[in-house]
C-alpha cells in the first residue's frame, strides 16, 4: 500500500479511535483496527492482525504506564496469567499463519458476536470486598507480595478497598483461551479476561480492567513474531497506527473518569455487530462495502 | 506491605513510558522520511532491519515497532529483579516462566 497523507492520517486517526476505545472500556483495540484495515484500506487480513498486534501492544504500554502509575494494575495477578495467554497466544498465532484468510475472516466474524454479548453483559457491580477503610484520591493502589491480593482508591465509594483474587484455575482458563484468540486474529482479548477477572475471580472491574490491559503486550508480542518471521509486517502500516494508538489510548486514561462506561459499551457493541456482519458476509464472498 | 512494592510501580511506569517514547519517536521520524521521499512500503522480515537495501524510513519504522515489542518483554525482566529484590521468590518464579515462554517463542517462532 503506497503511504500518502490521507492514508496516513487515516491510520493514525484509526489507530487513535482504537487506543482511545482500548483504554476506555478495555476492549475495542484489535476488532476495530483488523476489520477497519480489511474493510477500508483493503490490507490482507494476516497483515491486518499483525498491524493489530502492533496497536495493542502500544495500547498496553501507554495506558499501563499510567494505571500501574495510579496503583490499578495488579503486577502479580498480571504476570500469573500471562504465562497462560502467552502460551494461548504462541499456539494462535501459529495455526493462524496456516489458516485461510476466508476463514480467519468468518471467525472475526464470530469472535464480534461475543465480544459484542459481553460487552452488554458486563457491568461495574461491586465485588466481595476482604476490607475497606476511609482513603483520599491521593492514596495510590498496591499489592501483597506472595499473594493475589491488593487494595485500590475506590473515588465512588471514597474508600480504599482490598480484594483477594479467587478462582485461579478460571482465569488461567480464560487467559489461555484468550490468548489464542489473541494469536489468531489479532486482538487483545480483554473482553474475555476483564468479565472473567471482574466477575469469575472477584477482582474489582477497574483492576481487571487495568490488569487485563497490562498483559495484553506481552501475550500479543508472543504472536506478533510468529507472524513477522513469515513477512506479514508492513512497518509504514503498522507505524502510525502504533502512533494513533499510542496518543489515543494515553488520552482515555485521562477521560476514563469522565465517560460513561455503559453507554461507550453499548455504543462499542453496534459498531462490533455491523462490522462483525460484514466480515462474516466478507468470509462467504458476497460484501456491502465497495 | 513491602515497602518496596511503590518503588517497583515506579519503576515499572518508567520503563513503559521510556519504551513509548522511544519507539514514538523512531516511527514519526520514520513516517515523517517516508512521506517526504516517497519510499515504498515492503514487508519486515526478521533480519529486514540489517538488510542494507531497506529503505531508511522502513527501517527507522521497523526499529520502533521492535523498540516498542521489546517494552513489555523488557518489563518482564524488570520485575524478575524486583521481586528478587523484595524476597517474593513465588513471583520472581512466575515472571521467570512468563520470560522462559517468550525466549523460547523468539528462537523456536521463526521455524
Amino acid at each position: 500500500m503506497p503511504v500518502t497523507p490521507l492514508t496516513a492520517g487515516g491510520l493514525v486517526s484509526l489507530g487513535f479511535v482504537a487506543g482511545l476505545l482500548g483504554a476506555l472500556v478495555g476492549v475495542g483495540g484489535g476488532v476495530i483496527v483488523v476489520p477497519t484495515l480489511v474493510l477500508a484500506f483493503h490490507l490482507g487480513i494476516k497483515t491486518a492482525i499483525a498491524t493489530s498486534l502492533v496497536a495493542v501492544v502500544a495500547t498496553s504500554t501507554a495506558a499501563g504506564s499510567v494505571y500501574v502509575g495510579r496503583g490499578l494494575t495488579n503486577m502479580r495477578l498480571a504476570m500469573t496469567l500471562e504465562i497462560f495467554t502467552t502460551l494461548g497466544g504462541i499456539a494462535g498465532g501459529t495455526v493462524a499463519v496456516w489458516i485461510s484468510p476466508s476463514v480467519l475472516a468468518a471467525l472475526f466474524g464470530v469472535i464480534m458476536g461475543v465480544t459484542a454479548t459481553l460487552l452488554l453483559r458486563t457491568n461495574d457491580r461491586p465485588v466481595r470486598v476482604a476490607g475497606s477503610s476511609p482513603g483520599r484520591p491521593d492514596v495510590l493502589g498496591a499489592e501483597f507480595p506472595g499473594r493475589l491480593a491488593g487494595t485500590y482508591y475506590d473515588a465512588q465509594r471514597g474508600q480504599v478497598i482490598e480484594y483477594q483474587a479467587v478462582r485461579l484455575a478460571l482465569g488461567a482458563g480464560v487467559s489461555a483461551a484468550a490468548g489464542v484468540i489473541s494469536g489468531l486474529l489479532g486482538v487483545g482479548g480483554g473482553f474475555l479476561k476483564v468479565p472473567a477477572m471482574a466477575v469469575g475471580m472477584n477482582v474489582p472491574i477497574k483492576v481487571a480492567a487495568a490488569t487485563s490491559n497490562f498483559m495484553i503486550g506481552v501475550t500479543a508480542i508472543a504472536s506478533l513474531f510468529i507472524y513477522v518471521a513469515r513477512g506479514y509486517l508492513s512497518p509504514l502500516v503498522a507505524a502510525p497506527v502504533a502512533v494513533g494508538t499510542g496518543l489515543g489510548a494515553l488520552l482515555g486514561t485521562r477521560w476514563q473518569s469522565r465517560v460513561s462506561g455503559r453507554v461507550l459499551r453499548r455504543v462499542l457493541s453496534v459498531i462490533v455487530i455491523v462490522v462483525g456482519i460484514e466480515m462474516l458476509l466478507r468470509a462467504a464472498g458476497v460484501s456491502l462495502v465497495p | 506491605m513491602s515497602p518496596d512494592a511503590g518503588a517497583a510501580r515506579r519503576d515499572v511506569q518508567r520503563l513503559l513510558q521510556l519504551g513509548l517514547a522511544v519507539a514514538a519517536g523512531l516511527m514519526t521520524a520514520g513516517l515523517g522520511l517516508a512521506l517526504w521521499s516517497g519510499a515504498p512500503d515492503v514487508a519486515l522480515q526478521p533480519r529486514g532491519l540489517v538488510q542494507r537495501d531497506l529503505p531508511l524510513p522502513v527501517r527507522l519504522c521497523g526499529l520502533g515497532v521492535l523498540a516498542l515489542a521489546a517494552t513489555p518483554a523488557l518489563r518482564v525482566l524488570t520485575l524478575i529483579v524486583l521481586w528478587v529484590r523484595e524476597r517474593d521468590w513465588k513471583y520472581a518464579a512466575v515472571a521467570l516462566g512468563v520470560a522462559i515462554v517468550l525466549i523460547a517463542d523468539v528462537m523456536l517462532g521463526g521455524r
